[in-house]
């Protein structure tokens, strides 16, 4: 009897055993499913919007006596860039998603004479005792390269057939690689003082570092085999001091195109 | 006739306004660059960078430079200099000068030793100052308390070469 016992108390063990290790693999099974890898090829240009930083570069300020005359002054144009790789967790049945990766991208500012009867500006560079010195400038760039992490959450509200619509918000990281600023003076012989003239106003020197949030729309569209293409449209209007020499940002409007292959299924 | 007067100049503007007449000339640096005093609605602010203008309330109205006219001009005479200015008050075109007795420097260059100098505007015996208004009358103004002080003479360079 004892024997008995013993043997239906280790059939019941093994049973029991065998079932916990059934209910656990099925749940496993099920995480598998609910959360996918992707990785992403991005690429984009970013429209930025600024002002002529006039309060760190002494311009000779060109302004009208009146309304009706037409301001002479400086015009700014700035282009952006990047390209990048990122992962994507993928979860709650592909509706949401966490992003992060690395990205390169370069800004371009050209400050410009905007008075169509002049193509140079006056740009005073010493000013002490006797003396106040300018110089006929042609115009100013900057070219700003930095490498850049992303930090993105997206949710697509409205999915229909293969596409989904999704709202996007995020952080961006970025970590400058290098930056220069260039004078085109109108006689070249000025350009021995352009050192000078960078101490002057105190340097050219930007943050190392700076972060902006940003936030956008976009729609993807994902094929059977887990590969899509994405467009996305971007906004901010939110930056730290001193990123830049010649310009101060206020807002940029970025356009993303991307790629995606899943990393797991 | 008694004229309380404000002043304001941009004194760079003497040694600038000469510019003209040195083979650096620039016809853009020779305009004038106005920007309004924000603390005094209708003047230039106050500047050192030859910016070409100059600004007076005179009467509560404000005398100001003009992008037509020349604003200001240096004639010496044997030992006076007379610095005059030509602007508008009201619309009307305003000249107002300061002869300055016992000033009288051999060139150019020498106006910058005026730099940092004070003359008492009721010494009719160190300045005196007249006022020609649109109808040519021309007053000459005895203000019972004032100072022209010339805040920064100095020389203006565009690259590398004085103007």
């Amino acid at each position: 009897m004892k024997e008995v016992k013993t043997l239906l108390l280790c059939i019941l063990c093994i049973s029991f055993v065998a079932t916990k290790a059934q209910q656990n693999e099925q749940l496993f099974a099920n995480e598998k499913k609910a959360v996918r890898v992707n990785l992403v090829f991005e690429i984009g240009p970013e429209f930025l919007s600024g002002t002529f930083n006039s309060e760190k570069w002494p311009v000779r300020r060109d302004i009208g006596y009146n309304s009706s005359y037409s301001s002479s002054y400086v015009q700014t144009e700035i282009s952006a860039f990047y390209a990048g790789a990122k992962s994507e967790f993928v979860f709650w049945d592909g509706r949401s998603s966490v992003a992060t990766g690395l990205r390169y991208g370069f800004t371009s500012s050209d400050i410009l004479q905007s008075n169509s009867y002049s193509n140079y500006f006056y740009l005073r560079y010493d000013s002490n005792g006797s003396d106040t010195k300018y110089a006929r400038v042609k115009g100013m760039s900057e070219r700003y390269d930095m490498l850049a992490v992303p930090l993105e959450f997206k949710w697509a509200p409205i999915h229909f057939s293969n596409f989904n619509i999704y709202l996007k918000a995020g952080f961006e990281f970025n970590f400058r690689i290098s930056s220069k600023v260039e004078i085109d003076f109108v006689n070249e012989s000025m350009e021995a003082d352009e050192e000078f003239i960078f101490d002057y106003v105190g340097g050219v020197e930007t943050k190392s570092f700076y972060a902006r949030p940003y936030a956008g729309f976009g729609m993807n569209y994902e094929g059977k085999n887990g590969h899509g293409v994405a467009f996305d449209v971007l906004f901010s209007n939110y930056f730290s001091d001193n990123n830049f020499a010649l310009i101060i940002p206020d807002a940029y409007t970025g356009i993303q195109f991307s790629y995606y292959m899943p990393l797991s299924k | 006739m008694k004229k309380h007067i404000i002043f304001t100049l941009s004194i760079v503007l003497i040694a600038f306004a000469s510019c003209a007449y040195y083979d650096n000339n620039d016809y853009f640096l020779e305009q004038s660059v106005f920007v309004e005093d924000s603390e005094n609605p209708g003047l230039p602010e106050y500047s050192e960078w030859g910016y070409n203008t100059f600004g007076a309330y005179i009467d509560r109205q404000a005398f100001v430079s003009t992008s037509h006219d020349m604003p200001a001009k240096i004639i010496i005479y044997p030992d006076t200099l007379n610095l005059i200015l030509t602007g508008e008050k009201n619309g009307l075109k305003t000249v107002l000068k300061f002869s300055f007795i016992g000033y009288s420097p051999k060139e150019y260059i020498n106006l910058v030793e005026l730099d940092g100098d004070t003359i008492d505007l009721t010494d009719r015996n160190k300045c005196i100052i007249t006022y020609t208004e649109s109808n040519n009358s021309v007053v000459e103004l005895a203000p019972f308390n004032g100072d022209f002080i010339f805040n920064r003479v100095q020389n203006l360079y565009v690259m590398r070469i004085m103007c």
